[in-house]
């Protein structure tokens, strides 16, 4: 790095650049007006200025950045701040889009008067501040913004998890997941010192070989990898998940979950280039143990589940799985494309049904958290929008067409199946099916059963119009999924060349079951791993 | 969206088939509820207009003749998956969709003879709803489409047994959701690696089957998408192992529920078996056949002894169902024109049969609200009418000649013993057993003396409505037993078509796959035996059939053969073979032309040029 000052060229340049960021700024410029409305406006213009702040916030940042994007075609890659930390492209604005919708949608659902009057403004703030760090995550090509993204993310969810005050369990959750996240960041900032050492460099386009030190690249490549996978909620590193869920006032949830989510991948998604790259070997028989646990797991532990919340939560742990597959399928040069495409197709229909299906359970009336399935019971008699809202929602999450949860699983296993992991596509399958045991017990609960207790809703005109949003989209991208899939192609294609993905890198895709043999088998046998060998 | 592609017909009849069902959901959604006469006026008038449409469609079809896929529809879907909205019909498609709207109307029919079922309006928009997935099962030439339209079928079939089914229904309901979709999923998967081995990287039906890349897959890589094809469609059909979410699921179905899903969404499988395991995996078939043919003849035996056991009538009728679906699997894996076109002709003949007995049988339990054989005598004496048409029924479901059980069942026979003599051995003690139980039935119910203390004395015969909802069908029985030619002039074409990239040949090579040899322009003056010599089997692109069999020895005979009447007059052959051919014939005839002349290389890039000139010099 130059420890010259930067040149008015150079200055010229990267304030020019700013304007590919304009969203993720004016989330920020967001936020401080919010507190800035808290500290200055009185009561009865705060309570109705915040969320409309806010709001308005998100839907001008959407707007901008399909405006943005609009004028970029695909394989257009525009570096922003000291030679290229954050990288825009039409991946990158296909993700943004997709939080930003995914807010709007989060917003919708949580515009309830009463909970909101002691925290509004914690509340909006935090969430378009965690907002952009997930954007930030998204977009980063370089290590230290990828941290930066990751605690702009992640102290605000922590927050989010103690919003009820008056409730320990809240306490309990936010104390659980602060203490657990804190220290997955550490491991993954420790990982990213490694990974200096061993390279020279944070830059992602540097991280394509280990240049120093294999065994250290290695090392902090799995250490980054963890912080990454926490944040997913991936197997082993899920076990904070369920009590978070549960315990987190319930229209917190949702938007905890998709953010937290499309964090992780997006940014995963930008690594998997170097990674897979510079450890052809270790690394692919590493995350198909991760992606074959996690949806085997998470299925299984959800079928035990009667707490709705807990239940959701575990299935989001499965998909976290399915994901998981979807970034393997990345590391094959011949379906880069596929899963990339894949997975934002995954991200544009999974983040907002995750979201509503949390939110319409923050409808229910009643004690936050406790709602146990039997509760649910015959409330298709009482409230059958409710109920019609809730199992279409449901079954987009197990994947029964016509819904759009079909397509996001459909394209991950196409993918994988073109990667050279059909075993693996099969298993998932069959995990899927499991799944489809404790969905359809959530359905049978409300439709079937007789009602054993009279359920109040709590919901307001924003969010009935939330959710029949998420309902039409989810229909709309069952029948025509083309309308965010081959956008989503478009991006993935690698003729336009981001500069990160140098094709010579990658290895043939028959390499991969040598790959996993050379791991796996030394493991069975008792020999230690070795990774990778430095080239004579 | 659908943007506007190439639609190879003129009206989108098979569009709006799909279309209006869905029209009835939602015209249904805008009406209040509880107006039952409304709701029922609705649905008939969408249900009959769908057979309108599919009436047209029938006769468009027969309108062009030929084997091939008519009234096609193509349009954009997932460009960048390759993956169309592409529908199509030919013979046996048409036949099942015609089955399809002609019982949903009379499905109809039947819940309004004599209890309406709850929540009216509900059931009648999953019925529409199924009815769009049913066809579009049919009619779908896109993978990706076939198996939306596959798993659609799932959700609305769910609701319909497990909210208006009976005393066992949720647990019916969820066997038959989590049963068919453990199949369908690994289908899935195999409809990716199909795509993901093709040369087109195309999801289409019509592509895939010229594929190369589907074509050059051996012998074992087709064994196992052949068996995650089949696995799909033997947990429909039923085959043997996967049947056991059956007999519950019709049992706990209502009436109109289970007409349906005897009627139809049996023929799903079957149809799926006839349409993709065999003509994209024909190499594959005679490896799974045995197996799946003694599964297919243990269920027939096996259901049929099941079925002998029962002692309530809807369970009975559907183990008849199992059995009777072995007989469409066996012609089907017999791999020949009449087996197939016994199938699929059995397969539309068994839809009106059951749809018939489950009809029958809700009218008889709506009536006493049990299905108990002990709990029925003598029937016929206070129902005589009823009787007579579960008779008709009865010998239709045995396979009578003269009815319409009979014309498919034969050439299913016939069709069978021309592969195995064992098959149709089975086969045939299949019809007696199903003799048997059809027949001890109707003896234990209908047949004795009543009760006059019993309830039975005081049931009265078939309404007007539940006459104009059988009636239909029993004409139907008729006429296609006597006169099967009605279905099978459609089927027959079609099935030849099917058959001629699932039958291997006596070298074990597909007819439809094997390349026709290119006959090249010999040019003016090319003289008969030139254009033979040049237009053998060297100019076929090379198959890895017999390569060196019939490749070699045309092009050494042609090479060494100096009485080769070579056009070294002509020097205007335009065909990269030739004129090696030639320049080798030239060498062979004209031995001391230039000693070193370069006519001994026989490569045919550069040769245009080189052997033309040479011929030219040589010739002069």
């Amino acid at each position: 790095m130059a420890t010259n000052p930067m040149s008015p060229a150079q200055w010229t340049d990267m304030v020019d650049s700013l304007r590919y960021i304009v969203p993720e700024l004016m989330l920020a410029f967001g936020a401080v007006a919010v507190l800035a409305i808290e500290a200055l406006a009185g009561p009865g213009t705060r309570k109705r200025l915040e969320p409309l702040v806010a709001w308005l916030t998100v839907f001008v940042a959407f707007v901008t950045n399909i405006l943005l994007h609009l004028g970029l075609r695909a394989g257009d890659v525009h570096y922003v701040a000291f030679d290229g930390m954050l990288a825009i492209d039409a991946t990158t604005g296909i993700l943004r889009a997709v939080i930003l919708g995914t807010l709007l949608i989060g917003y919708g659902f949580t515009w309830k008067k009463q909970i909101w009057t002691a925290v509004r403004s914690e509340y909006y703030a935090l969430s378009l501040i965690s907002a952009m760090g997930a954007i930030i995550m998204c977009e980063a090509t370089h290590l230290l913004v990828l941290v930066m993204g990751l605690e702009l993310l992640s102290l605000p969810l922590y927050t989010f998890a103690a919003l009820r005050k008056d409730k320990s369990q809240s306490r309990e959750a936010a104390l659980k997941y602060f203490v657990l996240g804190s220290l997955a960041s550490a491991i993954l900032i420790f990982g990213m010192a490694l990974l200096y050492g061993a390279v020279g460099s944070v830059q992602y386009d540097q991280l394509f070989q280990a240049r120093i030190d294999r065994n250290m690249y290695g090392v902090g490549a799995i250490f980054v990898l963890v912080g990454l996978l926490f944040k997913g909620g991936l197997l082993p590193f899920y076990v904070w998940s369920p009590d978070v869920y549960e315990g987190a006032p319930d229209s917190q949830v949702g938007l905890m979950a998709a953010l937290a989510k499309v964090g992780a991948f997006g940014a995963l998604m930008k690594l998997a280039g170097p990674f897979f790259t510079a450890m052809p070997h270790v690394l692919p028989a590493l995350l198909i143990v991760v992606a074959a646990s996690t949806m085997f797991a998470g299925n299984l532990m959800a079928l035990a589940q009667t707490n709705i919340k807990r239940l959701l939560a575990y299935s989001s742990v499965a998909h976290a799985g399915y994901l998981l597959l979807g970034i393997l399928a990345m590391g094959s040069l011949k379906t880069l494309g596929l899963a990339q495409s894949a997975i934002l197709f995954y991200m544009a229909t999974y983040l907002v049904t995750i979201v509503a299906s949390f939110g319409l359970i923050a409808w229910l009336q009643g004690d936050d958290g406790k709602w146990e399935l039997k509760d649910l019971a015959g409330s298709g008699q009482r409230h059958p929008t409710w109920a019609v809202t809730l199992t279409i929602l449901l079954f987009s999450l197990a994947g029964i067409p016509p819904l759009a949860g079909f397509f996001g699983k459909a394209y991950i296993f196409h993918a994988a199946v073109g990667a050279g992991y059909g075993s693996l596509a099969i298993f998932g399958v069959l995990t899927s099916v499991m799944s489809v045991f404790y969905y359809l017990r959530v359905i049978v609960a409300i439709w079937f059963e007789p009602e054993t207790k009279q359920l109040h809703l709590a919901d307001m005109l924003p969010g009935r119009l939330a959710a029949q949003i998420v309902i039409a989209w989810l229909i709309l991208l069952g029948l025509f999924p083309a309308v965010v899939y081959d956008p989503a192609w478009e991006a993935s294609l690698t003729n336009g060349e981001p500069r990160y993905f140098p094709e010579a890198s990658f290895f043939p895709d028959a390499q991969v079951q040598q790959a996993v043999d050379a791991v796996f088998l030394p493991v069975v046998r008792g020999v230690p791993v070795q990774l990778e060998k430095p080239a004579p | 969206m659908p943007s506007s592609g190439i639609a190879e017909t003129q009206t989108a009849w098979l569009s709006l088939l799909l279309v209006l069902p869905l029209l009835g959901v939602i015209a249904l959604l805008f009406q209040k509820q509880e107006n039952d006469d409304q709701h029922f006026a609705t649905a008939m008038i969408i249900s009959l207009l769908t057979f309108c449409v599919s009436l047209v469609a029938w006769f468009v079809h027969g309108a062009e003749p030929g084997a091939g896929f008519r009234l096609v529809e193509h349009y954009k879907w997932i460009p960048s998956l390759g993956a169309t909205w592409k529908l199509g019909v030919d013979g046996i498609s048409l036949c099942l969709v015609m089955l399809t709207t002609f019982l949903m109307p009379l499905a109809i029919r039947s819940t309004r003879a004599t209890a309406t079922p709850k929540k009216y309006r509900e059931f009648l928009m999953l019925l529409l709803g199924l009815e769009t997935a049913l066809i579009g099962v049919f009619i779908s030439l896109d993978l990706i489409l076939f198996y939306i339209f596959w798993e659609s079928v799932l959700i609305p079939m769910y609701f319909l047994i497990g909210i208006w089914g009976g005393e066992r229904r949720i647990n019916s309901a969820t066997k038959f959701f989590v049963y068919t979709m453990v199949g369908s999923l690994l289908m899935l998967v195999a409809i990716f690696a199909l795509w993901h081995v093709s040369a087109a990287k195309s999801f289409d039906y019509e592509v895939l089957l010229t594929d190369p890349g589907v074509a050059s897959l051996t012998a074992s890589q087709q064994w196992w998408l052949f068996g995650a094809f089949a696995l799909a469609f033997a947990v429909k059909v039923p085959i043997f192992p996967f049947h056991t979410w059956l007999p519950d699921a019709h049992t706990d179905a209502p009436t109109a529920g289970s007409i349906l899903l005897a009627g139809v969404l049996l023929k799903m499988g079957t149809y799926g078996l006839l349409r993709f395991n065999l003509p994209l995996f024909p190499e594959a078939t005679p490896l799974w056949s045995p197996f799946l043919a003694t599964l297919a003849v243990i269920g027939i035996i096996y259901a049929a002894w099941v079925a002998t056991a029962q002692t309530d009538i809807k369970r009975l009728v559907a183990y008849s169902s199992v059995s009777h679906m072995g007989f469409v699997v066996l012609g089907i894996l017999a791999v020949n024109p009449i087996g197939a076109t016994g199938a699929t002709l059995q397969m539309i003949n068994h839809g009106i049969t059951t749809g018939a007995l489950f009809m029958l049988v809700g009218f008889l339990y709506d009536r006493r609200h049990t299905r108990e054989i002990s709990e029925f005598r003598g029937i016929i004496q206070v129902m005589p009418v009823f009787a007579i048409c579960f008779w008709i029924t009865l010998f239709a479901s045995i396979g009578l000649p003269g009815l319409n059980g009979f014309p498919g069942e034969f050439m299913i026979f016939l069709g069978a013993a021309q592969h195995s003599r064992e098959w149709m051995f089975f086969a045939v003690t299949g019809v007696i057993w199903g003799a048997i139980y059809m027949l001890w039935l109707y003896q234990r119910v209908f047949l004795g003396k009543v009760d006059a203390k019993s309830a039975n004395a005081h049931l009265h015969d078939l309404t007007p409505n539940e006459r104009t909802a059988i009636v239909p069908l029993l004409i139907l029985m008729v006429v296609l037993g006597l006169y099967s030619p009605l279905a099978t002039d459609r089927i027959q074409p079609s099935v030849d078509r099917l058959m001629q990239f699932s039958m291997l040949n006596e070298f074990g090579q597909v007819p439809a796959r094997i390349p026709i040899p290119v006959e090249p322009d010999g040019g003016i003056g090319t003289t008969p035996e030139e254009a033979a010599a040049t237009s053998g089997p060297a100019a076929t692109p090379a198959t890895d059939l017999e390569p060196g069999v019939d490749a070699a020895p045309a092009v050494d005979e042609a090479a060494t053969d100096p009485d080769t009447p070579v056009s070294s007059e002509d020097p205007a052959t335009p065909t990269g073979d030739a004129p090696a051919t030639d320049a080798d014939a030239d060498s062979a005839t004209e031995p001391n032309t230039g000693a070193d002349t370069p006519a001994t290389d026989p490569e045919p890039a550069p040769a245009p040029t080189d052997g033309a000139t040479e011929e030219g010099t040589d010739g002069n």
